[in-house]
């Protein structure tokens, strides 16, 4: 089926009309219109569309070697978007070659070589319509939702089934069934998109529940790191310059002050960093000397994450990020960044940014206050300096209470925590961090509720330190000579036991390092060699392609002529009989293939009484049977007859 | 080869078609196919029930040549030298003097074919495909004018020997009158009322005039392109499933020949597609082995041959 005239050119048009490369396009268009309207063709062997084919190859192997190492977020639009520029080559030598088709054979490279493939038979086909619908789709990529868009696939459809409906069908059935089906295609289009967004919204609602590291959430309950701890996913891979094999690093996501009705709140907005030196260098806080450095990985959740970064962050450098921002609390957020984001961090220890204490970081929430005096009395922490205070309360929780992965709620009791002092005397990070700021708010040390991971695994397959998910932690950070510093209250214990509990498998491990590898490859080598090396990189792929072409035989030019009459009518000799088989085909009575010429006219022949043609089509039939199974076939003088008459009872027939 | 002559050859062909139909009514189809492969130099089965006028089919169509025939009513305790001659002492000049059987004819009824028992049965069949015996040693030839129709009863298998496959082969078509309509059947009451027709059936051609026609049957053209369409046929019998054994090269062959003798017949000097179609069953049919499975689901012969002629497109 060839496409009408102007489609191509139009539906071309309409790419780069959609996808603001018009001037490309028209170049385009306009070599396929030319390609039509010449007589002058080319003649391809099967081995030039080989060559045209591998050319439109290499092009996409470069569209998607630049579209992964520049523009990586964005690869397969990129790729998309380009694609009616990659297969130009192959419609332009198919719309210039005399055959205007190509062998199925120049697409699959084993079948290039004459080896037999079962079911799969070559086959010339048209690429013209296939070409116009991935215009269709590339233009789609500019305009996802407008009904603008929908409006012009409709009419490139309509044209192109426009050649070929059936006639049987009136005119204005056909428009209605078009109309029906472009207009329940367009609700359905609405309906499923309506449908997508609702169930999006869902999802994310979900998972904003769950995924306490949400950016938008300034709010953390009891029980819920408990509950993303149940996984041995690997999240973030960290390396310290000065690690110390079997030390256990706390990595601070997020910060909060106020805790009531079991939920810990982050009173505090975040204010937005600019950039400064090179594009991925961040100015967290004021500079300092002696700056240790350490490097972390981690990914984002679409496009956004809040960093776990060591206490007092200076800065962070080659990382790129469309945005970063940060609270007074020491939380570092950031948004459109690559699927991996990597960060190298600039910290000094012993040190912390944290905004000076307020008031709400003394607050006690009324519903805790009668069970955190009576912990405090009982430990008898007055009149005790800081240091001694801490030790105290550290070995209170230590002695008397353990660690436990079960979230056991509040039972018979006001608050989880009450069950927590009371009755079980057990529970995870989270209950220990809470206890441990409320009692120390209790005889006026500030303290703050922190939330982050705890780094502390080596892994011996990649060299650096992994971080699980079942490694998120809780702990409390404490106001002492000015500073705020880190304070842990869980019993050491917990890390053996969230790594028996919680399992891990070496095959998952594997896969992870493997993504991450291959994620690294992309981001960080892929870009730094093509910042390097930039173009020079398709080197390669340019000689493949020459050293494909070089072979390349001479393209015969022929010149399509028009046909002189003579040669017409000989033309039409050798059809004979076949066209009024092919006129009664249209009337609807087609031959079946076994059948022959008078079993055919026996079946169709009381439907063709009327027109009283029998006699002469009988005789027609045995002229061309001598024609075409005779030893000496018909005279020449029989042959114009014979041609005569066949034009004769076609008029009749049509 | 003239218009005139395959005029002629028609003409000869509806002489002795007129003839035969005075005694054989309603049969017109059967009789042009058995002309068919009567001129085309092959033998015929007949294979019906009994009473359907088998015999005197063939009887009539002997009797409608000008040439010598000769019947055998086979029987299990019939023996190869009761078909094929014997020799025989003669005291009084005290030599062995041939008896010839009766094989040395140019038409030969053989009734009831499977009564006989498979020696006897071979013994004609080889003599079918040689076109000459050996008796005591040596070798005479038959007629050049030989023709066999055989018959078979399929209803009753007592005291049968069905021909084996291989034997089957040898013939060129097999055939099945069936019943004729009840017009016809009408009519042949009324023919017989008082003395059988075939008594008043006389020779309308002659031996040479029917030699004549054999070797036109020769000539007559067939295209490369039928011939490929004739060994796709036949080649498809080879592949269908539920087929033992397809049919032979020896098929092809027969098929070629027996079209070509249809040409003839409808004044053509050259084959169309639609004789092959015509023939096609009568002559491949016979030959295919069904396996087990496909005869206990009711698969004849005959459908699968007609399956094929609507599985491959025809040359037009």
């Amino acid at each position: 089926m060839k496409s009408p005239r102007f489609y191509l050119g139009l539906v071309v048009l309409f790419w780069g009309w959609q996808v603001q490369i018009l001037w490309i396009a028209v170049l385009l268009a306009v070599s396929f219109e030319i390609a039509r309207s010449i007589k002058t063709k080319f003649e391809f062997e099967p081995s030039d569309f080989n060559k045209f084919v591998d050319t439109s190859t290499v092009l996409l192997a470069g569209a998607v070697v630049i579209a992964l190492t520049i523009e990586a977020q964005t690869a397969f639009q990129t790729i998309l978007k380009w694609l009616p520029l990659v297969f130009f080559p192959i419609v332009c030598a198919q719309e210039f070659s005399s055959k205007g088709k190509i062998d199925t054979n120049s697409f699959f490279l084993i079948a290039r070589k004459s080896v037999k493939i079962r079911f799969y038979e070559a086959k010339q086909i048209d690429v013209s319509y296939i070409y116009s619908l991935v215009c269709i789709l590339s233009a789609g990529m500019a305009n996802p939702t407008g009904s603008f868009y929908y409006s012009f696939v409709v009419f490139f459809f309509v044209w192109a089934l426009w050649q070929v409906r059936t006639k049987r069908v009136p005119l204005y059935i056909w428009a209605l069934c078009m109309i029906l089906v472009a207009a329940s295609g367009y609700a359905g289009h609405k309906g499923i998109y309506k449908t997508s967004q609702a169930v999006n919204r869902l999802i994310m609602e979900y998972y904003a529940d769950y995924y306490n590291t949400n950016p938008f959430k300034t709010a953390t309950g009891l029980g819920e790191i408990g509950e993303l701890k149940l996984s041995g996913k690997i999240l973030l891979r960290v390396r310290f310059e000065d690690y110390i094999p079997g030390q256990a690093y706390l990595l601070h996501n997020a910060s909060y002050n106020q805790y009531n009705n079991s939920y810990w709140f982050a009173r505090s907005g975040f204010t937005s960093i600019t950039p400064q030196k090179s594009s991925t260098y961040w100015q967290i806080n004021p500079d300092q000397k002696n700056t240790k450095k350490m490097i972390i990985y981690s990914r984002p959740k679409q496009n956004k994450a809040v960093l776990s970064l060591p206490a007092g962050v200076v800065s962070l450098s080659q990382m790129s990020a469309g945005g970063c921002e940060k609270n007074l609390l020491q939380s570092v957020r950031v948004e459109g960044v690559p699927s991996l984001i990597k960060s190298v961090v600039s910290y000094v220890d012993n040190q912390s940014y944290d905004e000076a204490p307020k008031e709400k970081d003394y607050f006690i929430p009324k519903d805790e206050l009668p069970a955190i005096v009576k912990i405090t009395k009982e430990l008898a922490l007055k009149n005790k300096s800081e240091k001694e205070i801490l030790d105290i309360v550290k070995q209170y929780f230590l002695s008397q209470y353990t660690y436990s992965l079960d979230l056991k709620g509040k039972g018979i009791f006001k608050t989880p925590l009450e069950n927590f002092f009371y009755k079980t005397k057990s529970g995870h990070c989270e209950f220990f961090a809470t206890a441990t700021a409320l009692i120390l708010r209790q005889i006026k040390i500030p303290a703050r509720y922190a939330t982050g991971f705890i780094a502390h695994e080596y892994s011996h397959l990649e060299n650096q330190l992994i971080v699980r998910r079942r490694d998120a932690h809780a702990w409390v950070k404490v106001y002492i000579n000015g500073q705020w510093e880190s304070f842990d209250t869980t019993p050491p214990s917990f890390l053996q036991m969230d790594s028996l509990e919680i399992k891990s498998s070496l095959l998952m491990d594997l896969s992870s390092f493997f993504g991450f590898k291959l994620s690294q490859l992309r981001h960080e080598t892929g870009a730094d060699l093509m910042n390097r090396f930039g173009l020079w990189l398709l080197l390669p792929l340019i000689l493949i392609l020459f050293f494909r072409l070089r072979k390349s035989n001479k393209i015969k030019k022929v010149k399509l002529q028009t046909q002189s009459l003579e040669e017409k009518n000989s033309v039409s000799h050798k059809v004979s009989f076949h066209l009024i088989e092919e006129i009664l085909t249209q009337k609807g009575f087609p031959k079946y293939p076994y059948e022959t010429y008078f079993l055919w006219l026996e079946r169709i022949g009381h439907h063709l009484q009327t027109l009283d043609i029998m006699a002469p089509l009988q005789n027609l039939l045995m002229c061309h049977n001598r024609y075409r199974f005779s030893k000496s076939g018909l005279t020449k003088e029989e042959m114009i007859k014979f041609y005569a008459d066949i034009k004769l009872i076609s008029k009749q027939l049509s | 080869m003239e218009e005139s002559d395959t005029l002629w050859a028609q003409n000869i062909f509806n002489r002795l078609s007129q003839n035969v139909e005075t005694v054989i009514k309603g049969q017109k189809r059967c009789i042009r196919y058995i002309l068919a492969g009567f001129a085309s130099g092959g033998h015929i089965l007949l294979e019906d029930n009994p009473g359907t006028g088998k015999t005197t089919l063939a009887k009539a169509l002997a009797k409608s040549i000008d040439a010598e025939f000769k019947r055998i009513q086979f029987t299990p305790d019939l023996l190869p030298s009761d078909i094929l001659g014997v020799s025989i002492f003669d005291p009084s000049q005290k030599v062995f003097k041939l008896h010839k059987g009766p094989v040395f004819t140019n038409i030969l009824l053989a009734d009831e074919i499977n009564r006989a028992s498979p020696r006897t049965q071979s013994a004609l069949l080889e003599s079918m495909a040689e076109g000459q015996v050996s008796i005591d040693g040596n070798l005479l030839g038959l007629e050049d004018l030989f023709f066999v129709v055989a018959t078979q009863n399929p209803i009753e298998s007592r005291g049968t020997y069905p021909l084996p496959e291989a034997q089957m082969d040898r013939f060129a078509m097999q055939l099945q009158l069936g019943y004729v309509g009840k017009d016809h059947e009408v009519e042949v009451l009324s023919g017989q009322k008082h003395n059988h027709p075939i008594h008043k059936v006389t020779p309308c051609v002659s031996r040479e005039e029917f030699s004549k026609l054999q070797q036109m049957v020769k000539e007559v053209y067939i295209s490369k392109e039928l011939q490929e369409y004739i060994v796709d046929l036949v080649n498809e019998t080879r592949e269908k499933p539920g087929v033992l054994l397809g049919a032979s090269p020896r098929a092809s062959i027969a098929l070629m020949k027996t079209a070509s003798a249809l040409a003839l017949f409808d004044n053509q000097t050259f084959v169309t597609p639609d004789q092959i179609q015509e023939i096609a069953v009568s002559v491949i049919a016979h030959r295919l082995m069904l396996d087990s499975q496909s005869r206990f689901s009711g698969v004849t012969a005959r459908r699968i041959v007609e399956d094929i002629l609507k599985s491959i497109p025809v040359p037009v």
